[in-house]
């Protein structure tokens, strides 16, 4: 019996694989990394000239929250992202649950037209926005900026919504029926548990793609900036460690969505960008 | 009266369509307004600006956003479909791999602006290890008035850095659904395997590739953040414009233009994208 | 074409082990069938022959041509998928053609192959067509066209036929044992249907847990089995396999006893497996020959129309019976006579399951 060896040409290829794995993984990782690392740099270590700090310290992230105000930013941001998780949750999970689980008709074209607005760009929503904002006084509040950011996600939310519900086996559902629930208790006690980490998922990507945006936030917004519209506004004159430290602030939630969420991460992605 | 299933569906979406319909229609009638009425009355004052004015720099942003797009997309596209192509087997750590990967769709324009200022500036990563390693005595300088072609490069590279993992995503969906038999029985057939990736694969990836350039090609002409923390204003970009004429010169008509005309390139390539999604759906499944 | 020689072949993907050395000879120009259960290694034998997956251990020769590290491509081989693998982007004609390009035959020759091929298998209509334009049925047609039209030396088939339905798959198996008459390829074709396997054969290699359980013709697999699994995984209803023990001569079943007239030498005691396929159960028509007779109760009686599959409660053991025809006054409870021929009792070790060789004494 003669084992198998590994030919030259396939331990070639496999050297070649590595390789290109490793290359890959640090074009994406290096500078993240190497950017959160300067982030926690002693404020002198910066200048020393070695590729990475050698020295750590939480001081340029104080001086950023609490003297430089993005403390107050970053409650603004996570008060307008809730406010779009929820406003858009209210209005796009009933649109969604539809989607999957009803047959009407023009549900191919309003399916479609979803997946035009996507693609509305939010300088067109945000300028006009401006003069109706003055009118109405919700000019430079963070209601204002929630119901812009809401325009935005919608069309994900429904989008994803209704496919993590048609990810419910109608069968599971009939199961339910036929053994004495009602439509609704068939939804309260079936769809929406088998649905909830889907949901939960679709809902800090919603979080996300308010925490993220920044035209809108940085038009209709004065003294109630949001983070990204605060570090834009600021950023060119600021110096450079206050960069670095509004770097990680402003990543950090993305890194723990995509641990969290990271099960669901190439299938949202589909669906958002299909 | 009962409401049928067909009632119950469309109560259940009009909501969010309604939502929509208004955040739509309304910006858009007043970009309209405010671009081509002052005062009531039909007036071109704001595309004369827009052209005309020393303070405008509308064609230089637009040859800007146009050179950006025509860089980023072929390259990130190859690289997209290389790694696809890569991780199109399974094998010991392509998770995580392919978490790797797609972590920038996670991120926003402005930070990673922010990721590659802290790479690249005098005092960032390249120059000190560059320094450390003895290869340079002084610092690059990537960022300033006085190194547009440096800062482009550097435009490109986050944009390439952040935006690849779209096309990825798409690119990497569509290779998941074709069949692997299909791929197989090219190689059983004597193909090579360029061949392979020629007469096969690419082909029958053609609907995610057609998919992937028309989202990528519409959200170029949108981008904003990366180059306003990275050059701000010494590279003009459409939707910067657009921010800088509103919030600081307080033209909203010349600002509503430019927004209409990201609109009108984006929506026309949207339109583009929709035909071919229709088109698609009507041939049955392949 | 080639006769195809697998030695030692051994399969693990990561901690499980597909194929625990296989050994088979397939000859130049017949049809060898991969039968087994899903799961048995079967279709991972037939991707070895072709080269898409490497053995760990173990060597492949077509004829005295070691090919073990050879790519498909260069192992001149062709294949039918499960799923067909017709290419959706390609008219049918490009599909057929396709091998023939690869390998730059000259265009009027490509021409003259693919008509010969669409010829062969009725699709001259469609050659202008896209798939998606076609039946199931069709496109499997394609897929057979595509994989004769260069004359490969070893033709692979993996389930061909499992995505047809039941009409069309009856149709298509004498006709893919046909189309091999007439071009006098050597098959490799793998199935979990054994009926399908019967009628398409020249020889079966019967699969289990990623070993080769008896290689032999359709008759010989069907009339020797070389093991229980075998017995059980051939013949339709399954054989009666019944768990009996050998006393003094006497073979007792669970209650009743069984008395041969010719005892074979080999039958020394101890527990055995008998096995006595449906077909060889005789109820009321004594046969000339040595037999057994047993009295039981009918249990259960299916009518099939053309046959009846009869349940005989034979002590605390039923058997299952097929016959053309039942006595009449036979009835769910009818207390019968059974007859089966001492030639058709099968004896298997009880442990290993192998059958015990017979060395029948003549008295």
């Amino acid at each position: 019996m003669t084992i198998h060896t590994y030919t030259l040409g396939e331990r070639l290829k496999g050297v070649v694989k590595a390789w290109a794995a490793v290359l890959i993984v640090s074009w994406i990782g290096v500078p993240l990394v190497i950017s959160i690392l300067y982030a926690f740099s002693e404020r002198t270590a910066l200048y020393e000239r070695t590729p990475i700090p050698l020295s750590y310290s939480l001081e340029q992230i104080r001086f950023l929250l609490f003297e430089a105000g993005a403390l107050y930013a970053v409650k603004n941001s996570v008060i307008v992202a809730l406010l779009t998780v929820a406003l858009s949750f209210l209005l796009g999970l009933p649109a969604g649950y539809a989607f999957a689980k009803y047959v009407f008709p023009g549900r191919d074209a309003l399916k479609l037209a979803l997946i035009g607005m996507r693609m509305f760009p939010v300088m067109i929503i945000a300028v006009p926005l401006v003069a109706l904002y003055i009118r109405i006084g919700l000019s430079d509040t963070l209601v204002g900026v929630a119901l812009a950011h809401t325009a935005m996600a919608l069309p994900f939310v429904v989008l994803i919504t209704s496919s993590v519900f048609a990810g419910v086996p109608r069968d599971l559902e009939e199961a339910g029926m036929v053994f004495g629930l009602s439509p609704i208790g068939v939804f309260l006690r079936i769809t929406i548990p088998l649905a909830l980490p889907g949901l939960a998922a679709a809902a800090m990507f919603t979080f996300l793609l308010s925490w993220n945006e920044v035209f809108i936030a940085a038009v209709l917004t004065l003294t109630n900036r949001t983070l990204p519209a605060f570090i834009l506004t600021s950023a060119l004159a600021a110096p450079d460690f206050f960069k670095f430290a509004a770097n990680f602030i402003i990543v950090a939630p993305a890194l723990v969505f995509v641990f969290v969420a990271r099960r669901y991460l190439v299938t949202m992605w589909g669906i958002t960008v299909r | 009266m009962r409401l049928t299933p067909k009632h119950k569906a469309f109560l259940l979406i009009a909501p969010a369509f309604i939502y929509m319909g208004f955040f739509i229609a309304y910006p858009l009638s007043e970009a309209i307004y405010l671009s081509f009425f002052e005062e009531g009355a039909l007036s071109l004052a704001n595309i004369r600006y827009l052209v005309g004015s020393p303070l405008s720099k509308f064609t230089e942003a637009f040859r800007y956003t146009l050179t950006i797009t025509a860089i980023v997309i072929p390259i990130e596209t190859a690289l997209a479909l290389l790694i696809a192509l890569f991780l199109y087997n399974s094998f010991k750590g392509r998770d995580l791999i392919l978490y790797m990967v797609i972590i920038p769709l996670t991120i926003s324009d402005v930070a990673a602006g922010l990721i590659w200022y802290s790479i690249l500036t005098s005092n960032g990563f390249m120059n000190n290890l560059l320094i450390s390693l003895g290869l340079i005595d002084q610092p690059i300088q990537v960022f300033g008035s006085e190194f547009k072609v440096r800062m482009l490069l550097a435009i490109v590279v986050t944009e390439v850095w952040r935006s690849m993992a779209i096309v990825f995503v798409i690119l990497f969906a569509g290779l998941q659904l074709l069949s692997r038999d299909l791929i197989e029985a090219a190689e059983v057939f004597g193909a090579s395997w360029m061949q392979k990736l020629t007469k096969i694969i690419l082909p029958m990836l053609k609907p995610s590739l057609q998919s992937a350039l028309i989202i990528r090609t519409l959200f170029a002409f949108q981008i904003f953040g990366v180059v306003w923390i990275l050059a701000g204003r010494n590279i003009p970009v459409l939707a910067g414009e657009a921010y800088y004429e509103l919030t600081e010169l307080r033209h909203e008509g010349v600002a509503a233009l430019y927004a209409l005309i990201i609109a009108a390139i984006s929506l026309s390539f949207g339109f583009i994208y929709i035909r071919t999604l229709r088109a698609r759906h009507l041939e049955v499944t392949l | 074409m080639a006769g195809v020689r697998l030695e030692g072949i051994v399969k693990r993907f990561g901690r499980t082990t597909a194929l625990k050395g296989i050994n088979l000879e397939i000859r130049d120009g017949e049809i060898m069938v991969l039968l087994g259960p899903s799961g048995c290694g079967k279709t991972t034998t037939l991707r070895i022959i072709a080269g898409l997956e490497k053995p760990t251990e173990g060597r492949v020769f077509f004829d005295d041509r070691e090919v073990t590290n050879l790519p498909p491509k260069d192992r001149n081989i062709s294949m039918v998928f499960q799923s067909y693998a017709v290419w959706p982007h390609m008219k049918v004609y490009d599909n057929i053609a396709f091998p023939l390009k690869i390998k730059k035959v000259r265009d009027e020759e490509i021409r003259r192959r693919v008509k010969w091929a669409a010829e062969l298998l009725q699709i001259e209509e469609l050659l202008d067509r896209y798939p998606h334009q076609l039946s199931g049925g069709q496109r499997q047609r394609v897929a057979v066209a595509r994989a004769i039209v260069v004359e490969p030396e070893v033709l692979l088939m993996d389930e061909p036929l499992s995505n047809l339905d039941a009409l069309l798959r009856v149709k298509m198996r004498s006709e893919i044992k046909k189309l091999q008459r007439k071009v006098g390829v050597t098959m490799v074709y793998v199935t979990h249907d054994q009926t399908e396997a019967m009628v398409i054969a020249d020889r079966i290699a019967v699969m289990s847990e990623g070993q080769i359980m008896q290689v032999g013709s359709p008759q010989e697999v069907y009339d020797d089995p070389a093991n229980t699994f075998v017995a059980g995984f051939i013949g339709s209803p399954q054989m009666n396999l019944i768990k009996a023990r050998v006393v003094d001569g006497v073979i007792e079943i669970p209650g009743y006893e069984i008395k041969l007239s010719n005892q074979p030498s080999t039958l020394t005691g101890g527990n055995i497996v008998i096995g006595v396929r449906p077909e060889k159960i005789q109820i009321g028509d004594k046969p000339s020959g040595p037999h057994v007779e047993m009295e039981g109760i009918i249990d259960f009686i299916e009518n099939l129309g053309a046959d009846y599959i009869v349940h005989v409660k034979v002590g605390d053991t039923i058997l299952v019976a097929k016959t053309t025809s039942l006595p009449e006054h036979v009835n769910i409870g009818t207390r019968t006579k059974i007859y089966i021929e001492e030639k058709h009792i099968h004896f298997f070790d009880s442990k290993t399951g192998t059958k015990i060789k017979l060395n029948t004494t003549k008295k």
